[in-house]
């Protein structure tokens, strides 16, 4: 069986928990074929690959948005698109109605040759309907503005259609966003299954970056958030299982209209074996030292963490920050955060960049995660399974993770704190430090809780039974 | 017209009589004036020819200099001009002077090249003395520069310097062929084409003065920078091209047919039906000066404010209502001069059949006249139509207008030709009420839909030009 992992923005480009992620699922099914379909950035990313690649993954396809950018304008066609293809056009505009993926292929489909991509945005009827939605709903706004968005926001979703498809029989897709789109293709073109496993809420993501980002004004965020709501139906819909890592993520996925019938719970797990030999936490006279496995970009949210350090080394003088982890992905955050580490005069602060995390754990007597945006972290289960005591930001299901779900009965596995509060995160940081027995025992409270229930095995076996699952769903459908 | 509405803009700003005349004036100045002089200089000499009884061969063939070099230039040179205009305004809008100069160098060079080529190529075995050949070849080459310099001329404030310059070089080359013939100095017809060789020159050198007075000169300044337009704006190349001549198909045609004679063996040319051309012809100067005043002030006005809300953030309805005023002057505008070049046509019609008559011209040929006074009248309509699809950036369209314009010369000259004389006037009127059908059909339907063309028209991606020209100029400028 062949399964189509789709990738966006992470494998095998980019180092982290997604990435990993999608490592270990090619990794635990070797009885598999896997492809990936990687959606990266830029072009200039091709074939630099951050991975090995395991055995099993027989392929990989590569499509960069910013090679939309070669494309040639046609000249300009009047009348070209008949009322049908009008309409699926306008519907997929006015978002009201689901996207009509089938519509749209047809839409590029034109007998044996295919349609244009940028035919469309030169022709009249697009204009048209532009101009009819504008009229409907938009008309505060400048036109022109409405215009070029309406054709940026609608030039990616083309384009993918208009990629040829590899050949999988489970096509299985890591988010909601364009790969979600061009997982819906496959199911609605080769009729394999498809699936999701949605680590955050790419919708919810999406709408947080656009609410805070420049390039996007006023009332046009609303237009591009709503979108990418649309987006996110249009992959619930097509997708037989949805899969998430945790129960606020299914309620969340559920408001956004997904069928719950269809949301399957799988946590992330962990080679708990790799970290056996890290012993528990033992008393010592060296500095404190305190990690937090991470990529330097903005969403980890390091100079919170920069801010609560600064107070915590004044009560705790010689303790030691380590910031393991890869920090070219945001050069320009990256500096930000060497400023602000002299400017706060901060000392003993460390960005080891790209390291083997197993070797560096060890030597941790306190974990820190200050993210304000997480799924499960896979850096907090393997930080809990190596004994290591967590102060962690209330996002994603690191509540969870700390406190327990309340059945296991075991306690906290370190202290959760609101995100950006560096206040509180100093205090909880020097309430760990000034208390050896405490950090003991909730290192060792984490790796039992890891231990029950976020073990590699665990996650295996969970989506072998999917996978079988779809397996045969597509294997009957194929008998009929 | 790259600059003329700036300084016409500010005389009717005025608003007093004397401005408007002024203004019209200008207009004058800048589109028939050159005309006017240059037909007056040739037509005073000829009349010097008459006075001192030369002979009618010496006559014929003096006429046939002057022709050939005006009309050739005018073909060669068009196109380019238009490029060059178009280049010319862009950086007016911009503000960057300092290559203008530079390029009226590079473009006047660049049609020399080609006049030379042509030139060599036509007197090559003809039987005229050798020292007539190299005064009508400075003659071209002059006329040359002069369509060339025009191009920045209108781009200058001094509009009585360009008065006098054109005034001046034409008495000194009426004075100095009155002189050759008083004094009996060279051969008659040397003397004159030397006489106008030397009066062009002067009003060459004058206007080169005025350009670098009006540009500055830097000699930095990159004379082929223009080049890369070739690639943006060929079409407009070819919008000129076949428009100039078309113009004269209908001519070239009948100097082949029984009306076409020899002048010494060396100008083909029919004086009968050329003459009545050139009469009919006179009829649209006074409508061609009006639309520039009007296309310049009124039709500018609005359509500046159209493109001002669509690049301003303008909503929908401020873009529509600018358009509707746009259209609403566009249409009242071209009304105006129709009826303006009406009764322009029915007095020429009237006065010039009666004037012809005393001349002694054959009832039959005032009847061509006739037809070419029509002729002339439907193309006004369009000449007007045409300049507007370019400004409204129309260029396909534009190039469709000018297709026709020659195909339907060519195809009903050609008939005339089988068909002789009785279809003369016939076949050019035909083509020009065809060509001015097609134009106005294409104006109202891009009027119809302009929002459509001005959004959609601009490529989805800018796309730099990377053809021959552009590489030809960067190598040239790859320094700077």
């Amino acid at each position: 069986m062949r399964i189509c992992l789709l990738a966006e923005g992470c494998y095998p480009y980019v180092v982290g928990g997604v990435s990993s992620w999608v490592q270990m699922m090619i990794e635990g099914f070797p009885e598999y074929e896997f492809f990936i379909y990687a959606v990266g950035a830029n072009a200039s990313d091709r074939g630099k690959f951050k991975y090995k690649f395991p055995p099993n993954l027989v392929g990989i396809q590569e499509v960069f948005l910013d090679e939309i950018l070669n494309f040639r304008s046609t000249s300009l066609q009047e009348n070209i698109l008949s009322a049908e293809e009008r309409q699926c056009i306008l519907d997929l505009v006015l978002g009201e109605k689901p996207i009509d993926l089938a519509g749209m292929i047809k839409l590029f489909e034109q007998g044996r040759r295919r349609r244009d991509i940028l035919s469309i945005f030169m022709s009249s009827d697009f204009f048209d309907i532009i101009n009819q939605v504008y009229k409907a709903r938009y008309s505060y706004l400048p036109f022109t503005d409405f215009f070029w968005t309406m054709r940026s926001m609608l030039l990616p979703l083309f384009y993918f259609i208009h990629q040829p498809l590899p050949e999988a029989d489970i096509y299985h897709s890591v988010a909601t966003g364009y790969c979600g789109i061009i997982g819906s293709l496959a199911a609605c073109v080769t009729n394999s299954p498809f699936m999701i496993t949605e680590h955050g809420i790419y919708s919810r993501e999406r709408e947080t970056e656009i609410v805070k980002c420049g390039w996007a004004k006023g009332d046009f965020k609303s237009v591009w958030i709503q979108y990418f709501y649309n987006i996110a139906k249009l992959a619930y819909r097509s997708a037989s299982i949805v899969v998430t890592l945790f129960e606020q993520n299914a309620v969340t996925e559920r408001e956004l209209g997904c069928d719950p019938d269809k949301i399957r719970i799988v946590s992330n797990g962990i080679h708990v074996e790799r970290f056996q030999h890290i012993e528990e936490l033992q008393p010592h006279d060296g500095p404190l030292v305190i990690g937090c496995v991470c990529r330097v970009v903005p969403i980890k949210d390091i100079l919170t963490l920069l801010r609560a350090f600064l107070l915590v080394q004044q009560a705790v003088p010689n303790a030691c920050l380590k910031i393991i982890g890869p920090y070219d992905e945001d050069p320009e955050y990256y500096e930000m955060c060497r400023q602000t580490v002299q400017i706060l005069q901060l000392r003993n602060v460390e960005f080891t960049g790209l390291v083997k995390v197993a070797d560096y754990l060890p030597k941790l007597d306190i974990m820190v995660l200050s993210s304000i945006s997480e799924g499960q972290p896979l850096a907090v289960l393997e930080g809990m399974a190596a004994r290591r005591p967590f102060v962690v930001t209330n996002v994603g299901c690191c509540r969870d993770l700390i406190y327990g779900t309340g059945e296991d009965g075991l306690g906290a596995a370190g202290a959760v704190t609101a995100p950006m509060d560096y206040h509180q995160m100093a205090a909880e940081i020097i309430r760990l430090a000034k208390d050896f027995k405490l950090r003991q025992t909730m290192g060792n409270r984490g790796y039992q809780r890891v231990k029950n229930g976020y073990t590699y095995e665990h996650f295996v076996r969970a989506y072998s039974d999917i996978y079988r699952e779809l397996g045969e769903k597509k294997n009957g459908r194929n008998r009929v | 017209m790259a600059g003329i509405g700036f300084e016409l803009k500010k005389l009717f700003n005025r608003r007093t009589l004397t401005g408007q005349v002024i203004a019209y004036g200008y207009s004058a100045v800048i589109t028939v004036g050159p005309f006017v002089l240059l037909t007056a200089m040739a037509l005073m000499i000829q009349a010097l020819f008459a006075r001192y009884g030369t002979g009618s061969e010496a006559s014929q063939l003096y006429t046939a200099s002057v022709m050939y070099p005006v009309i050739f230039s005018q073909i060669l040179t068009y196109g380019l001009a238009m490029v060059v205009t178009r280049y010319l305004a862009d950086c007016l809008y911009l503000h960057e002077y300092e290559n203008i100069s530079a390029s009226c160098y590079g473009a006047i060079l660049i049609a020399q090249l080609a006049g030379a080529v042509v030139a060599l190529l036509f007197f090559w075995n003809k039987p005229l003395p050798l020292p007539l050949k190299i005064a009508t070849y400075v003659f071209f080459l002059e006329m040359i520069s002069l369509w060339l310099q025009g191009v920045y001329l209108t781009a200058l404030k001094d509009y009585k310097s360009i008065f006098s310059g054109y005034a001046g070089g034409t008495a000194a080359s009426v004075l100095l062929a009155w002189g050759n013939f008083h004094f009996g100095l060279l051969e008659p017809v040397l003397g004159a084409m030397l006489s106008m060789c030397a009066g062009i020159g002067l009003i060459l050198c004058c206007f080169m003065a005025q350009i670098i007075r009006h540009f500055g000169y830097s000699a930095a300044g990159m004379n082929f920078d223009f080049l890369p337009y070739f690639e943006k704006h060929y079409k407009l190349f070819f919008v000129a091209l076949f428009y100039i001549v078309a113009l004269y198909t209908a001519n070239f045609i009948i100097w082949l047919g029984e009306w076409g004679m020899v002048v010494s063996g060396t100008y083909l040319y029919a004086p009968r039906y050329d003459m009545l051309a050139f009469y009919a012809f006179l009829s649209i100067l006074p409508a061609m000066m009006m639309f520039v005043v009007s296309m310049e002030l009124k039709f500018y006005e609005q359509y500046a404010v159209y493109f001002t809300y669509i690049t301003q953030k303008g909503n929908f309805r401020d873009i529509d209502d600018a358009r509707k005023s746009l259209l609403y002057t566009l249409w009242a505008e071209f009304k105006n001069i129709m009826e303006f070049q009406f009764v322009f046509s029915l007095m020429f019609l009237a006065v010039g059949a009666y004037w012809l008559s005393l001349l002694g011209v054959p009832y039959q040929d005032v009847g061509i006249y006739r037809l070419l006074v029509l002729g002339a009248f439907f193309t006004t309509g369009l000449q007007v139509a045409h300049v507007l699809l370019l400004y409204l950036e129309d260029q396909q369209g534009a190039l469709l207008v000018g297709i026709v314009f020659l195909a339907a010369n060519a195809l009903f000259g050609t008939a005339g030709y089988f068909l002789g004389e009785i279809s003369y006037g016939f076949t050019f009127f035909l083509a020009a009420l065809l060509a001015a059908g097609v134009a106005v059909i294409r104006l109202q339907h891009f009027c119809n839909r302009i929002n459509y063309y001005v959004f959609c028209g601009r490529p989805v991606f800018f796309e730099e030009p990377h053809g021959l020209f552009s590489r030809l100029a960067n190598f040239l400028y790859r320094k700077r």
